[in-house]
């Protein structure tokens, strides 16, 4: 009983705002210190340690580097424009130019805030000057700039399969397919839309200083470079020539590389990476190094035992569980982010699925598309929030909050889809 | 009001110091990675003590960077009520979640770390493979040093909260997190 009372006690604390790592192992430790004595904290060094040592992890600060070196080189910037132009003619063109940058930034820098923030700046402000639904834009931007989530390489794979201790390689592979239905998706939504209601989307008109050859060559310009490192990134998983952890280190390098192809190199850059890299992932282990404090603590006390047992005898065998852990996750998205969840709750579900015969590969796709949610759902969705930072000011948070809502539904279809037919996906449901 | 200021200085430096050695550990880590790939594939040549040498770094990198991002204000929050508090409050939830929070976690955490360091250098713990790195305490005391900066980290967010319910310092409102994954 205990685990479950230190859990609600920690859920409200959290809403006090302070830093969620220190939120989750200070509740921890008075749990803890009032359940077992401080000597359970003295576990807390070698679990450090095992973290430490953890060559799958290494990868997340690697890629988080070449993410933030490549948003330095202004790549998104090139390939908004200029993909804008292709296709800024068609009907919707700009909205299908956004969402193929979307998924070429996410396959590359997988960096959200970055990819919506720079499509907010840029595509934003040339969609409402055509005309375009201010609904549809934000909707748009928001929920291409967040494919990095499921997109490989991405870092929520990585966490999962350190988590469920799977080969992150396979999780790459497992999530290309769900990624690609994902983005065809939001392109056949956007066209059945422009037929429907052709005022959401009008075409631009062409720009007469510019031939179609010059738009086509300048295009393919700004793809090759992040499409030749998606190649070497990727490639070189796939092909089991390199680790997930040596391939980011391959990609690091190859976005420095890029940075000096592109003349955005300098050494200050690479230091102001490197700072923001630091941060941002101090903050992923610290609230690992939380939750490890936390987890530990609820299992002390009894707390993962009393809930497996309940869930084990969840009626549906499986499905009743994996309905109910879809609708847990959903539900604690629009609250909590990935991190947490990933570390916290997926540990506690991980051993059921596990007793149920549940296919862990499957399991793990299954919750990265439905973490994926959490970075678009009103009101505490990350994306909306970042997207909101750089809108213009005749774009009100209601309009983003309705635009989203559409694909929010997709991602839903399409979490629906991967449960109910895994073979589709390349994937099944159970061993 | 002036020894405070200073304290929340020094205190403010030493995180600082933390993240400097953490970014520096962060560009070595990324050649470090990048050279074992390539000198595997390229020259077949693998050395133990080198690929021992990336999760040495990598655990400078995210353990320092723990204090450098307290004071940056770089851990992600559930700032759905926060963001709409006036400083004021702000400045009390900082001070008291710093002082119920993050000094006491530190506090264990560097007691139980100095000790398990402690046993490695009095065992004299090494790499367990031949031609890996020796004195195994050093990245071990990494642990109760990161405690240390965490726990000053700590008392610098409450320093920065008496500053702030001085009116002598404001929050920025920029949202934490910047952009993650």
């Amino acid at each position: 009983m205990i685990g479950m009372i230190m859990f609600g006690v920690a859920l409200i604390m959290l809403m006090l705002g302070f830093p969620v790592a220190f939120t989750f192992g200070g509740v921890a430790l008075f749990f803890g210190v009032f359940a077992e004595g401080m000597d359970l904290f003295a576990f807390m060094p070698f679990r450090i340690m095992s973290v430490m040592q953890n060559t799958v992890l290494m990868a997340v600060p690697l890629f988080i580097f070449m993410g933030v070196v490549l948003q330095r080189t202004k790549l998104a910037e090139q390939l908004l424009t200029s993909m804008g132009r292709l296709f800024g003619g068609l009907p919707g063109g700009l909205a299908i130019s956004t969402i193929l940058v979307g998924a070429l930034l996410a396959a590359s820098t997988g960096v959200v805030g970055a990819s919506v923030v720079a499509m907010g700046l840029i595509s934003l402000p040339v969609m409402l000057a055509h005309k375009y639904d201010k609904r549809l834009s934000t909707g748009t931007i928001c929920a291409s700039g967040t494919l990095g989530q499921i997109v490989p390489p991405s870092i929520i794979l990585i966490i999962l399969g350190d988590v469920l201790g799977l080969p992150v390689g396979d999780l790459f592979k497992a999530a290309v397919w769900p990624g690609l239905v994902l983005i065809g998706l939001y392109i056949v939504y956007i066209l059945v839309l422009t037929r429907l209601k052709p005022e959401t989307a009008p075409a631009m008109p062409d720009d007469p200083s510019r031939s179609r050859k010059q738009e086509i060559v300048s295009a393919l310009l700004a793809i090759i470079p992040p499409l030749a490192l998606i190649v070497v990134v990727l490639g070189s998983i796939f092909t089991g020539i390199a680790t997930p952890t040596e391939s980011s280190a391959l990609g690091g390098v190859g976005a420095v590389i890029l940075a000096i192809i592109y003349r955005q190199f300098s050494f200050k850059m690479v230091w102001d990476s490197a700072k923001d890299t630091v941060k941002v992932t101090a903050m992923v282990f610290a609230i690992l190094i939380g939750a490890t404090a936390f987890s530990m603590v609820f299992s002390y006390t009894g707390g993962d035992y009393l809930l497996e047992e309940w869930l084990l005898q969840l009626p549906g065998e499986q499905w009743g569980f994996i309905i109910l852990a879809m609708l847990v996750i959903l539900i604690l998205g629009f609250f909590i982010d990935f991190v947490e969840i990933s570390f916290i709750i997926v540990p506690i579900l991980a051993p059921v699925a596990e007793a149920l015969g549940i296919n862990m590969l499957w399991f793990a796709i299954l919750i990265a598309m439905n973490l994926q949610t959490s970075f678009l759902t009103p009101p505490f969705g990350f994306s909306l929030f970042y997207l909101k930072g750089v809108a213009p000011p005749q774009v009100k948070t209601t309009d983003i909050y309705r635009g989203i809502v559409p694909f929010i539904a997709m991602q839903i279809f399409v979490l629906a889809l991967i449960v109910v037919f895994p073979e589709w996906f390349g994937m099944s449901s159970s061993y | 009001m002036r020894w405070i200021i200073k304290l929340d200085e020094g205190l403010g430096w030493l995180s600082k110091i933390c993240g400097w050695i953490a970014c520096l550990a962060m560009i070595l880590m990324a050649a470090n990675v990048f050279y074992d790939v390539v000198a595997r594939y390229a020259f077949s040549n693998v050395s133990i003590a080198m690929q021992e040498m990336e999760w040495h770094l990598y655990s400078v990198v995210f353990l320092l960077g723990i204090p450098y991002a307290l004071r940056t204000d770089g851990h992600v929050r559930v700032d759905v009520f926060y963001n709409n508090w006036s400083d004021r409050t702000k400045a009390w939830v900082n001070m008291i979640g710093a002082i119920v929070f993050v000094i006491p976690f530190a506090y264990l955490i560097g007691i139980y770390g100095y000790s398990f360091a402690l046993d490695a250098y009095n065992m004299g713990e090494g790499s367990g493979d031949p031609g890996g790195l020796p004195h195994r305490w050093i990245i071990k005391s990494v642990i109760p040093f990161t405690a240390f900066f965490t726990a000053t980290a700590g008392l610098n967010m409450v320093t920065f909260a008496i500053r702030v319910l001085a009116g002598d310092k404001t929050y920025s409102t920029e949202h934490s997190a910047g952009g993650l994954a």
